[in-house]
């Protein structure tokens, strides 16, 4: 109780992040957003992975400390940095944080309030735990990459419905890893408030897939296989990106009830379609013959207007239509703006970067960005200043 | 298999689908006691068994009619237990159920309220509907997915997946907030916002231009020559070698010589710049034998590849023993199901215990134990079963 929180919902909470890749820094991160102090600790030269652009979204309102963890000095100075911190995350291999001697158990014992968070390829133990962890393999090796094969996902239209696998377009192992980290982290240090003790907090990038894949992934004995067939053509629904008059796409949703009648009065058709009641559309099949005009002549009303034509007509009609815009448009888009998630950071690097800002609108205490990545090294001086430590002795 | 980690923690959702509904799963699986409040009908995702199994699993059901002034005084008696209270219905509908923040706060002045509507409660498209996965495509996210000249397609990863990740943790937040200072909130994270989470390594520059683009090539392939997919004599192929090292080890093995001592792929710099060159020279090469042979080679090599799995994957997830050890399957039999595995816990934490964890409730499975436990009486439950105010 009575904790000075007035900026964000984790004002006081001090991180050290000695992670790397995507999935630790951007649980770090959206612990930053929300008013954390995130101390990330960089080896001599900085991250190896820097080049990675996204770096200056995780990164931002971080501090960066260059510490050589094989140096006596450096490990000291970890120490007395651990000593005044509420979490750390790791994404070692596993074994290495115990080799450096930064593993869960010693650490627990000199500094029991800290919450320990390990992200590692496929967890701690088990035949897989020495397998490298970057997205694209792990998506190759749970199946992220065909999702589409029959008894599995047949998420409509997705990538990977097809024969060959498919890079994923989207980095949903690291992104569910970092979200399911946050989770982990959250919970042992709502724990501690009345325990006094933190614990370990362990996830890792398979869980990370899994956390998305779980909407598909699930063993029935004696699901019909019908629940997973592809759609049946004669069924009154529409999912699907719909090619416009000027070139640009519009997504159509018709999962509302009665919203395929309504989208079939939007494009003009009701009098061609064969009728069915709004709230019970779904149990009357369209005949052969609406199945011809649906397939023949939908996308060719489509093809004939632009997007904007479509789109108002659709939504006057209660149809869910939403444009299909390309990477950053969403962020001149009104509500984006009104939800005020559009941020601006001026990066070191990168100079002003137009960026997503914090995700959950929290009404107590909303959180902010509160600047741009850190350069490698660039807090070293100030912090470690701050704990009493050698700097140059620590940093070599 | 449940941890114990927020046992004590009570909530009350009354959303259904799956992005908010999914937000107290991921609570339920830490132990938190997870009420489902859902219409006599049930929820609309019921019939698409498997995202509804995913959404609801650890959750007990009680099937009421909100509409209904009785069916309101069940909500709001179980709003007077929980510690949060969430949803994810189109804005409005929660101030005619007179289960919006307002009412719920005038009840349990603590209470952690999260809303999870699609745009935002607020706002100029707050009335619009929105479904996954067309906040994806909003997003850029299609295009994303869709590969160089490709018609846009959605990613595998839904953001209904994201979004309950995303309310998982602004709950956790709040409750944390209110360890701390007593005071219970109102919060949101609309599916709009969680979409663009996960499109977050999209950023624009000053000049217009989109950094943190995948890149992904015309097939799908990959947009780094050194972390892609390849086609071998007989399948595929992923390799990962993005750094010198690691690009030097690719380097070093039978047929890749002529990486090495290519002036071209000399550093990172000029390796970018003539990426494509680069991606034709290992994919000739590495089209000359199995994926067998390659796996092999690239692991005597220490080159980090995997051989990608199709259908097969989520069987040998499920076949794992180390998956049910460490808690991630759990298998039970369910009443309409059978023997059912299921994706279970997928963040552990070190001073929980576990427990046995619950297949998704049936439509009102508990309803009459819920009841029991918000002090109706035996004869009050069966009156508001005649009365069709609850199933």
């Amino acid at each position: 109780m009575g904790a000075n929180v007035n900026q964000g919902s984790l004002d006081g909470v001090t991180v050290v992040d000695l992670s790397w890749g995507r999935a630790g820094p951007m649980a770090t991160g959206l612990l930053a957003d929300h008013g954390a102090t995130v101390v990330r600790v960089e080896p001599p030269g900085g991250d190896p992975y820097r080049a990675m652009v996204s770096r200056a979204a995780y990164d931002r309102g971080k501090q960066s400390l260059i510490l050589d963890l094989h140096t006596e000095a450096g490990r000291d100075a970890l120490h007395h940095l651990l000593a005044g911190a509420d979490v750390l995350v790791e994404s070692w291999q596993p074994g290495v944080a115990e080799d450096l001697g930064f593993g869960y158990d010693a650490l627990h014992e000199r500094h029991p309030r800290l919450v320990y968070c390990s992200i590692s390829a496929y967890g701690q133990d088990g035949p897989d735990r020495d397998r490298a962890g970057y997205e694209s393999l792990v998506a190759a090796r749970t199946g992220v990459m065909a999702v589409g094969g029959p008894g599995t996902a047949q998420d409509v239209g997705s990538a990977g419905s097809g024969p060959d696998p498919v890079y994923p377009g989207v980095p949903i192992a690291g992104i569910g890893t970092a979200l399911l980290a946050v989770i982990g982290i959250m919970a042992a240090l709502v724990v501690r408030e009345d325990t006094g003790t933190g614990q370990r907090v362990d996830t890792s990038m398979l869980d990370g897939a899994l956390s998305f894949l779980n909407m598909f992934w699930e063993q029935l004995e004696n699901l019909p296989d019908e629940a997973y067939r592809p759609r049946s053509p004669t069924r009154r629904f529409m999912m699907a990106s719909m090619r416009c008059g000027d070139g640009e796409y519009l997504g159509i949703h018709t999962g509302a009830n009665g919203s395929y009648g309504r989208m079939i009065e939007a494009l003009g058709l009701s009098d061609r379609i064969s009728p069915a009641p709004g709230n019970r559309e779904k149990t009357v099949p369209l005949t052969d013959e609406d199945v011809e005009i649906v397939t023949t002549e939908v996308p060719r009303l489509f093809a004939s207007r632009p997007r904007a034509y479509w789109l108002e007509q659709l939504r006057a009609h209660d149809v869910c239509a939403i444009p299909v815009l390309r990477p950053c448009e969403v962020f001149d888009q009104p509500q984006a703006q009104h939800n005020g998630i559009v941020v601006s950071v001026d990066d070191p690097e990168m100079g002003p970067l137009e960026q997503v800002g914090v995700a959950a609108r929290m009404g107590a205490a909303p959180g902010a960005i509160r600047g741009p990545a850190p350069t490698p090294g660039q807090h070293s001086d100030e912090v470690l200043r701050g704990l009493g430590c050698d700097d140059e002795a620590a940093a070599r | 298999m449940t941890l114990t980690t927020l046992e004590g923690v009570k909530v009350l959702d009354f959303g259904h689908y799956f992005a908010g509904p999914y937000a107290s799963r991921l609570l339920a699986d830490l132990g938190a006691d997870v009420i489902k409040l859902e219409p006599l009908e049930g929820d609309l995702l019921r019939p698409t068994v498997k995202p509804f199994n995913g959404a609801q699993r650890g959750k007990r059901s009680i099937a009421a009619d909100l509409k209904h002034p009785r069916g309101q005084e069940i909500g709001h008696r179980i709003a007077a237990w929980a510690d949060v209270a969430s949803h994810n219905l189109r804005p409005g509908v929660a101030e005619r159920l007179t289960m919006d923040y307002e009412s719920l706060r005038a009840i349990n002045p603590q209470i952690i309220y999260a809303y999870a509507p699609g745009w935002g409660s607020t706002g100029p498209d707050a009335g619009l509907p929105g479904f996954a996965p067309l906040f994806s495509g909003y997003v850029g996210l299609h295009h994303e997915a869709a590969g160089s000249a490709n018609v846009p397609v959605a990613p595998v990863g839904n953001e209904d997946n994201g979004n309950g990740l995303l309310g998982a943790t602004a709950i956790l937040m709040a409750l944390y907030h209110r360890k701390r200072t007593g005071e219970g909130q109102y919060l949101e994270h609309p599916q709009l916002n969680a979409t663009l989470l996960m499109a977050m390594h999209l950023m624009r520059r000053a000049d217009g231009s989109v950094a943190g683009s995948v890149g992904l090539d015309h097939d799908r392939r990959g947009g780094d020559p050194l972390d892609r997919l390849y086609r071998t004599a007989d399948g595929w192929i992923c390799l990962s070698a993005r750094t010198d090292d690691e690009f030097a080890r690719l380097a070093g093995m039978a047929g890749l010589e002529c990486l090495a001592s290519d002036t071209r792929f000399a550093d990172a710099a000029t390796r970018a710049e003539h990426r494509s060159a680069l991606g034709d020279v290992i994919a000739q090469v590495v089209g000359t034998a199995t994926t067998g042979v390659w796996a092999d080679a690239f692991e005597a090599a220490g080159v980090a590849a995997e051989v990608p799995t199709g259908v097969e994957g989520p069987r040998r997830f499920f076949d794992d023993p180390e998956h049910r050890r460490d808690g991630r399957v759990e298998e039970y039999e369910h009443p309409r199901w059978g023997r059912t595995r299921d994706v279970a816990v997928m963040v552990r934490l070190s001073d929980a215990k576990s427990r046995p964890g619950r297949p998704a409730p049936e439509i009102g499975q508990h309803t009459r134990e819920i009841l029991g436990e918000f002090g109706y009486s035996a004869d009050e439950i069966t009156d508001l079963y005649d009365s069709g105010i609850v199933r």
